[in-house]
């Protein structure tokens, strides 16, 4: 066992050098005959009953060859959770920038000429922006039909503004709170914040003669489109084909349909090709971005540091439709109480509809918003407590063997270690303290596997692989996909590909999100890998007339160990599968994805069940705070990534990077201002997404404790580094001026109003 | 009504190969035409429907000779398609007029800035635009010609209002002139933005002062984003001028600079943090102006 593994080899992507080099295609690139230009005409207002859409000057314009409108599609309403969202706007509008009609024209100039040619009639409705206001009794309503909308979960709440309610109880907070030394009460507010990927939305669809819609769209979540997509356009599934295109970032902003439906029905008007891209300004106005959030935290602890209770209540707004809203709500109850032991825990939240962008997914939906509060008030009490915040964490982390309150359990945990190594990798107890200068620390947790899985790998007559998966790379995935299959297999990378996906060739996956592709995918693939190892092994027995045992394969040789030079090529023991009975060399597996049990008496309304493990990172900021202009320097971000094993660290430690940016952006700068509905900074320039010259140091960290459930004791990583980072920064930035910023982003700013605050 | 548009609005693209082309169309056309060097602000603004009624673009670019950066002893001309990157690395500005190059290297992005001139950054008059303020404290000229004839407009008198000008619109502008600065001057300017980068100022403050024997013998103050237009603050100026350096005064300046700036509030900040930021960067710049690694890190050269 000499031969070097392929496994937790650094090598480059295998997308890499077609994007280094611009030759890579995305959808907004695909030129076909005769192909149109779709474009969309949106609600200026916030809240506006529709009376009337009139297209017929549109028609008419020369080079029209389609407009559509809500009468165009099925009258349904539809939802991953409430059934509340028409594909266009049919009756009334509920946020600026909300779809209320489209054309397909020769050009774009034609397109957006006709598009001011339709003309749609409004009623003003008082519109609602605020989400404590939604949720006053006499507040107006959104959705006044909201008792007759669907819920795909039955455990989903809903009532007035109020698209859902999630809570958790463990023990009696009461008594928790009498039997505590100190409480600790603070509210903590998270902006709305934007995926900004670097690709639009972008939808190519054509309508083939027998009628079956296909649509090239960037997604990764392929199969979840073509259902969607079936069931708006009123169609078989196996009338709808997906082709899965490269993504050029999602991080959630792609997980949900919006121009493709949209597309398909301009193509099946026009019977022409239609292609479909957004504009930044429309990404802002119509993309599915971080809910805002309103976090109110009481803690209960003993002098010792103890927790004893925690109170929450936390309210989401998740604008004009339910989108994910509730699932960002239940994933936040389970966030709240953080990796720590605490016996008497109530907390709830809910997702409450305004009059604004709806809000979906943004990488680890629901984590970065509870974790910033209560990572944030962990320090509040260490430094009420005169404990170290380290100290502070360790005495209430959780272990091996202890339970959520939700009832999951918790194994093969290293968040203590991993927090001694933070603490061991920045010198916490020889803080290099400078004028103005502070560390901070903050913890997370996240989960990882969950949802199904599936793939099938062809070995063919030349000994070259083929994998076949649902499995859309946006993370890098595919490459160590292809380490973890090439490595069981004994074969070169180079011998094994990723088949192209769309939905009618490639097995199920539910979707590359949620921290899973590697874990599930990969795991799926190495038993795939191992099934076809063994069809040629066999294979090869019969023509080296040995016995399978005694045989091994590296580098795409069959040989026999003992005697190496007894061998044959790979290819030849695969030929040999048409000669043989058994056929094409073939093998397919699946993972039905999974969670955790809970405890059904400690939940009430939805609740997302946690998957299969959870992973804790640890994050450590070194910061230097002008107290004159209240700006942040970053000197250095360290992150403890609990991976089990990275399988490829160029990929692990590229993922870790690029959510710690977005975590820096989320601490200090991020946010869509929002003014009567209408979106103030709805590009790149105004919306401040760090910038290279923003970025310190990232030092990452990747602990390889070999325990993930995943191929090789992966564990899932994708998410978990954008949670830490805001609290991480907040409290490096208290340890630098000693004041407290409760509010994102952290301004400079804010910074200044409270350094004058705390002089008074 | 909201549509997100991608193509430009229709319009005639004119190329002429002249000034005196040029003004012809202007002058043809008056109000209907818009004059383009970059194009970097025009260009979005059309695309928004934020500039109504322009049926032609007038596109200096193909003009040649326009683009100088000369310097003749006397002072310094920048031509109208001088671009603000081209600003940012020459020789002789780094030189004689490093904090021009500060305030050039400071803007968007070196893509834009490689399409951008710093004409057009002064033409286009937002508050916050990054070359006025030092073109301000250098007390810069701005050269004005039209059919009618030409005419010179100090800096201070160019800008009228967010986004206005004194240009007519048969009016164009055919040069910078930046004469010497005081001997032994120094100047900076500091750009407060929230990111590091590809940001607008949220307060531009430039500062030239001429120290001779621990006496202030000259002050010039300009301030970006905090009023309509950029701005010269000459009462706070004055405090220190034939004075001797001292905490006291320069907090003086710095307080008289911040009463005489106009901030607004709006998202990128509000207007007590600008006025602010006018105190604290105005009293940073001279202080750091007045020490010996600034004098030579972002000081003029001697005699310039």
């Amino acid at each position: 066992m000499a031969k070097s593994s392929l496994i937790g080899k650094a090598i480059p992507r295998v997308d890499a050098p077609g994007k280094v080099l611009g030759k890579t295609e995305y959808v907004m690139d695909l030129k076909l005959p005769g192909m149109l230009e779709g474009r969309i005409l949106r609600s200026p207002l916030p809240h506006a009953e529709i009376l009337s859409i009139d297209t017929g000057r549109a028609e008419k314009l020369p080079g029209v060859k389609a407009v559509v409108t809500a009468v165009d599609f099925p009258d349904l309403r539809y939802g991953h959770l409430v059934e509340d969202q028409t594909i266009l706007a049919r009756d009334r509008v509920r946020y600026v920038g909300e779809r209320v009609a489209a054309v397909a024209a020769v050009d774009l100039e034609t397109a957006e000429e006709a598009l001011d040619l339709i003309r749609v009639e409004y009623r003003e409705l008082t519109p609602i922006f605020d989400p404590l206001e939604a949720l006053k009794p006499d507040a107006p309503r959104i959705h006044p039909e909201i008792d007759r909308y669907g819920v795909v979960f039955a455990s989903i709440i809903k009532y007035g503004n109020v698209c859902s309610i999630s809570s958790v109880k463990r023990g009696n907070v009461d008594e928790g709170f009498a039997q505590a030394d100190l409480i600790f009460e603070d509210t903590f507010t998270t902006p709305m914040v934007h995926q900004s990927c670097t690709e639009p939305h972008a939808v190519v669809a054509q309508v083939e003669p027998s009628g079956k819609v296909v649509v090239w769209t960037a997604t990764p979540a392929a199969f979840k489109f073509r259902d969607g997509l079936a069931e708006i356009l009123g169609m078989p599934t196996n009338m709808v084909k997906v082709i899965a295109c490269t993504v050029g970032g999602s991080f959630g902003a792609k997980n949900d349909l919006r121009l493709d439906p949209i597309c398909a029905r301009l193509a099946q008007k026009s019977r022409r090709i239609v292609r479909m891209t957004m504009d930044r300004e429309e990404e802002f106005a119509d993309g599915n971005p971080r809910h805002s959030s309103i976090i109110q935290l009481k803690t209960g602890v003993m002098r010792d540091g103890r927790i004893v209770a925690r109170w929450a209540r936390m309210v989401f707004d998740t604008g004009a439709y339910t989108e994910f809203g509730p699932a960002v709500a239940s994933e936040a109850t389970k966030q709240i109480s953080g990796p720590y032991r605490i016996p008497n825990v109530e907390v709830e939240a809910l997702a409450v509809y305004t009059n604004k962008v709806s809000c979906a997914c943004f990488r680890a939906h629901g984590g970065p918003e509870p974790t910033f509060a209560y990572e944030s008030q962990m320090d509040i009490i260490a430094a009420g407590l005169g404990i170290d915040p380290i100290e502070l964490r360790l005495k209430n982390a959780v272990a091996d063997g202890d339970i959520a309150p939700t009832g999951e359990p918790y194994r093969k945990v290293s968040l203590q270690a991993n927090l001694r190594r933070a603490a061991a990798h920045v010198n916490w107890d020889s803080k290099p303290q400078g004028k103005n200068r502070g560390l901070g620390i903050a913890v997370g947790q996240w989960h990882t596997g969950g949802r199904a899985a599936s793939a099938i790998v062809k070995m063919d007559e030349h000994g070259k692989v083929f994998i076949s998966t649902g499995c859309v790379d946006v993370t890098g995935s595919h490459t160590s996909l292809i380490q973890i299959t090439a490595e069981e297999l004994g074969v070169p990378l180079a011998d094994v590909q990723i088949v192209p996906i769309d939905t009618d060739s490639a097995p199920f996956d539910a979707s590359s999100s949620g921290t899973r592709s590697t874990h599930n995918v990969g795991g799926v693939l190495r038993r795939c890998a191992g099934q076809i190892r063994e069809q040629v092994l066999t294979l090869a027995a019969e023509i080296l007339e040995a016995r399978r045992d005694d045989l091994d394969i590296e580098d795409g040789r069959i040989f026999v160990k003992g005697t190496p030079e007894r061998g044959i090529p790979l290819a030849r023991a695969s030929r040999q599968a048409f000669r043989a009975s058994g056929g094409p060399i073939v093998a397919s597996g699946a993972y039905p994805g999974g969670a955790l049990p809970t405890d059904p008496q400690a939940l009430r309304g939805l609740c997302f069940g946690t998957a299969v493990e959870f992973i804790h990172p640890v994050q450590v900021a070194e910061v230097e705070v002008d107290p004159e202009t209240g700006q942040v320097t970053l000197h250095r971000l360290t992150a403890i990534e609990d991976v089990g094993k990275a399988i490829n660290p160029i990929c692990a430690t590229g993922q870790i990077e690029g959510g710690v940016v977005q975590g820096i952006g989320y601490a200090l700068s991020e946010e869509i201002v929002c003014q009567n509905g209408v979106i103030l900074n709805p590009c790149g320039v105004p919306y401040l997404q760090p910038t290279a010259r923003d970025v310190p140091q990232i030092d990452t960290v990747l602990v390889e404790d070999g325990q993930g459930s995943g191929p090789h004791g992966a564990k899932g990583i994708g998410e978990a580094p954008i949670i830490p980072t805001a609290p991480a920064i907040a409290n490096a930035i208290y340890d630098a001026i000693g004041v407290r910023i409760k509010s994102l982003p952290i301004t400079a700013e804010k910074i200044v109003a409270a350094i004058r605050e705390s002089a008074k | 009504m909201v549509t997100f548009y991608r193509r430009l609005p229709k319009f005639d693209y004119l190329a002429p190969q002249s000034i005196e082309e040029a003004l012809a169309l202007l002058s043809r056309y008056q109000g209907s035409a818009k004059v383009i060097a970059g194009g970097s602000d025009v260009v979005p603004k059309l695309k928004r429907r934020a500039m109504k009624g322009i049926d032609y673009i007038v596109d200096l670019k193909g003009i040649s000779g326009l683009d100088y950066i000369s310097y003749d002893g006397a002072g310094l001309k920048l031509g109208p398609l001088a671009t603000v990157r081209a600003v940012e690395r020459s020789d002789v500005v780094l030189e004689t007029f490093p904090m021009l190059a500060q305030a050039a290297e400071s803007m968007a992005s070196p893509q834009v800035r490689n399409r951008g001139t710093v004409v057009g950054n002064i033409c286009n008059a937002v508050p916050s635009a990054d070359m006025a303020p030092s073109l301000l404290t250098l007390d810069a000229k701005v050269s004005v010609v039209s059919e009618k004839g030409s005419r010179t407009v100090a800096i201070q008198d160019f800008f009228t209002g967010p986004t206005k000008t004194v240009l007519s619109a048969d009016e164009i502008v055919t040069g910078i002139e930046i004469p010497n600065p005081p001997a032994n001057s120094r100047g900076k300017y500091i750009k407060l933005t929230p990111r590091r980068a590809m940001d607008l100022a949220v307060v531009g403050v430039a500062v030239m002062v001429t120290p001779e024997n621990g006496i202030c013998k000259d002050l010039r103050i300009a301030l970006g984003a905090v009023s309509p237009t950029p701005i010269r603050v000459a009462q706070a100026e004055s405090i220190l001028k034939g004075n001797k350096f001292s905490d006291e005064l320069i907090d003086q300046v710095a307080e008289a600079a911040a009463e005489g700036c106009r901030p607004i509030s709006d998202h990128r900040a509000s207007a007590e943090y600008r006025r602010d930021m006018v105190r604290v960067l105005t009293r940073r710049a001279i202080r750091e102006l007045l020490s010996d690694e600034a004098a030579s890190a972002q000081g003029f050269g001697k005699g310039a």
